[in-house]
């Protein structure tokens, strides 16, 4: 008898389904293949605005090794049923655990989470998609390592592999966090297993030390698509340094962002700051903080300027905040200083050193992230409208600075348009220069969730028009993001789909990519 | 029947044991483990959480659910270590919690790492003279949205949650504490002002 579910893989009937579920229980357990509505509940869409249904799992399993894996797309592709792969699920803004599609069984990799090697003198690690920011650090602690990993704000829940798959950044001097990934390993859709770099070959111990090994580099393919299930990634840990010095310029205006890129810029490239280079504006800072956003501003639409300049005022946050570090030996990083302050100085900013920092739960947190130390501090903007609804808007420039206030204005007055507020923040990379913006809305509030949609629409387009692309996407957006980027890139990565994954079981519709 | 019409006449006739939020609920709550007691995780640092916390603990008591109490500030929910000792020593299967939307969110996917789930799940959006609930579960196909009066809230939300535990307490009782008012009313910070909470129910 077929059991009655709210929501099934498209084109599947009940009955075929239920057969599936059940070669997959004899695969994995009947407590690792989840049907129950209870049970598949945190595999609902959060932060997406769109209605729960869009993306409501058919089911949950939760496979134990590669070989599980392997049997788990056997039974897949026999059935033609799609799969959605996640590591940890905790990609918040970007769309949390929850499928691209409606009916998609999630393939849930928390139970593989063995931190398979440290290696303390060559600085690298082995690990599973399970494993979490949290779980490397508390390793390294206890193992008393004087290794460093660069990890993203939401860090003690989120994860390294699901993180550099998606191609998320963090706040380290290895704050690209794909670049400083060494070796994958992949369970294609067909089951075969593929290691990348060095690790196709037989008994070589350089797959985390040296990433091409011969012919084209895969790696890469392997990111934000669904060509496969990555089931082991290496990643280069960066050597604690003797001394660090993490520090915060404040800037008093909003105008004042121009100068303050084309300033640091130089010193990115040249890695004098040799992580990225975070400009907080006022709304990041303050929910941070915290501030409550009631005890300003409690009328219709965005919060006006002058309520943020009041927060600035009473809260001693600056228009802009930037968020850098000195990596190096006390020696190094002394003649460095003598440059920040100069630079500070020349553009009229505010340090505040750490020793100053204390007590501010704001830079504390950031100031932790510099260091690779994860933390949840940055949850604190949730609380911020009420509601706790959030999508990043992330689309990327070239670092310089005529290019912030333009983005700022095109994004305050569409957010404004839809009364939103202003929350974002500019990321200055090597070269180039991330706009993170959180639209923060109540997910509780149905016409709110509306409008955060459309408002997210209306960026997306807007952005894509004067040519800022995005880097990340919420789900809910992979589509409308993907052909922002043209048809021939997209025709190509269906060419690529089709001789991959010919039953399109893998994350159909993940960055847009599908048959 | 629209929706708010529905849920209040869930509440109002004390059948919650047969909605679709307890049927959901049976096959996770009573399973072996679940005579243990709730757990209630307050965020003690917030007036509207300690209000509804205050409010869920008389419920559960006149309906007979045993259960534990815990506090922390918001300053703690957020931090790892706090939350992951705090769902180590729940004592059975069954956690509320009541605390705001950070919190909410860092607890509920902490939960669903250990493979907790999620019974139940409202928002509560307090403003001048009303609260707005937006409530989710997993028996139901969308969200139900309602509003209460300030005075009504608390009363209306912790019936929700004993009902869902299965034992709706008995009319007498609730009616007799209807009766004694809200006691939170008026101090700063309590219903009254603008603010959010978010009340859930999981299962470990």
């Amino acid at each position: 008898m077929s059991t009655k579910r709210k929501a099934l893989p498209k084109g599947i009937a009940a009955g075929e389904f239920d057969k599936a579920i059940k070669e997959l229980k004899a695969i994995l357990g009947d407590e690792h293949v989840l049907v129950d509505e209870v049970r598949l509940a945190p595999y609902n869409k959060i932060m997406m605005p769109v209605p729960n249904d869009q993306h409501a799992p058919s089911a949950a399993i939760t496979p134990a090794s590669v070989e599980q894996i392997q049997g788990v797309l056997k039974v897949l592709n026999k059935y033609r049923i799609p799969v959605y792969p996640i590591s940890t699920g905790k990609n918040l803004g970007y769309g949390s655990a929850a499928p691209v599609q409606r009916g998609q069984i999630v393939m849930d990799l928390r139970r593989m989470n063995k931190i398979i090697e440290v290696d303390a003198d060559l600085c690298t690690a082995l690990v599973e998609p399970g494993v979490t920011y949290q779980q490397l650090y508390d390793y390294l602690q206890e193992k008393k390592l004087p290794l460093w990993f660069s990890c993203p704000a939401p860090s003690a829940i989120a994860g390294p592999v699901g993180n550099m798959v998606d191609r998320g950044v963090g706040y380290t001097p290895y704050g690209e966090h794909f670049l400083f990934s060494c070796g994958m390993e992949v369970v294609m859709a067909n089951g075969d297993v593929l290691r990348t770099g060095m690790g196709s070959m037989p008994n070589s111990n350089t797959w985390q030390v040296f990433k091409w090994g011969y012919g084209p580099t895969l790696d890469g393919m392997f990111t934000q698509s669904n060509y496969g299930i990555v089931t082991k990634m290496g990643m280069w840990l960066m050597p604690a340094p003797p001394d660090f010095r993490p520090f915060c310029i404040q800037y008093p205006n909003e105008t004042d962002i121009t100068k303050i890129v084309d300033a640091l810029r130089p010193l990115r490239i040249a890695m004098v700051i040799p992580n990225a280079v975070v400009i907080a504006h006022t709304l990041w800072e303050a929910p941070c903080t915290p501030v409550k956003r009631a005890d300003y501003y409690t009328g219709p639409g965005a919060i006006p300027d002058a309520a943020v300049s009041k927060i600035q005022k009473d809260h001693n946050i600056g228009a802009w905040n930037v968020y850098a570090g000195l990596y190096g030996t006390k020696e190094t990083n002394d003649a460095n200083w003598k440059i920040i302050e100069a630079v500070a100085a020349g553009t009229g900013g505010k340090i505040i050193t750490a020793e100053q920092s204390k007590g501010s739960q704001a830079l504390q947190y950031r100031f932790d992230l510099m260091k690779g130390k994860p933390n949840l501090g940055e949850f604190g903007l949730y609380n911020w409208r009420g509601g706790g609804g959030s999508i990043w808007f992330a689309p990327v420039s070239q670092a310089k600075g005529s290019e912030t206030l333009k983005q700022m204005k095109m994004a305050k007055d569409i957010l404004a348009k839809y009364g939103f507020d202003y929350v974002g923040e500019f990321i200055v990379g090597w070269r180039d220069m991330h706009h993170v913006i959180d639209l923060l809305f109540d997910r509780s509030d149905e016409e709110q969730s509306k409008k955060a949609y459309a408002c997210y629409d209306e960026l997306l387009h807007t952005f894509a028009k004067e040519g800022y692309g995005m880097y990340r996407a919420n789900t809910a957006f992979a589509e409308k993001v993907a052909a922002t980027y043209g048809p021939v890139k997209r025709s190509v990565e269906k060419k690529l789909k089709k001789a991959l994954d010919p039953n399109n079981i893998l994350a159909p519709g993940r960055c847009g990519i599908s048959l | 029947m629209d929706r708010r019409n529905f849920i209040k006449t869930l509440m109002a006739s004390g059948v919650l044991g047969s909605s679709p939020l307890a049927a959901q609920a049976a096959s996770e709550l009573f399973t072996p483990g679940a005579a243990l007691p709730t757990m209630i995780v307050g965020q003690s640092d917030l007036p509207h959480a300690d209000h509804l916390v205050a409010r869920l603990r008389q419920v559960l008591v006149a309906a007979g659910i045993e259960h534990l109490h815990a506090e922390a500030a918001g300053s703690e929910l957020v931090e790892y270590s706090h939350v992951a000792a705090l769902l180590d020593s729940v004592p059975g299967k069954r956690v509320i919690g009541v605390m705001d939307d950070a919190a909410a969110l860092i607890f509920q996917q902490l939960a669903a790492a250990r493979g907790a789930a999620c019974v139940v799940s409202t928002h509560h959006r307090f403003a001048a003279q009303e609260v707005r609930h937006c409530c989710t579960s997993a028996g139901l196909e969308a969200s139900i949205v309602w509003s209460d009066s300030l005075s009504d809230h608390a009363e209306r939300v912790s019936r929700l949650y004993a009902g869902t535990l299965g034992r709706p307490e008995p009319a007498a009782d609730r009616d007799a504490r209807v009766a004694s008012g809200n006691p939170a009313r008026g101090a700063d910070g309590t219903p009254g002002t603008p603010g959010s909470l978010v009340s859930f129910l999981i299962t470990l």
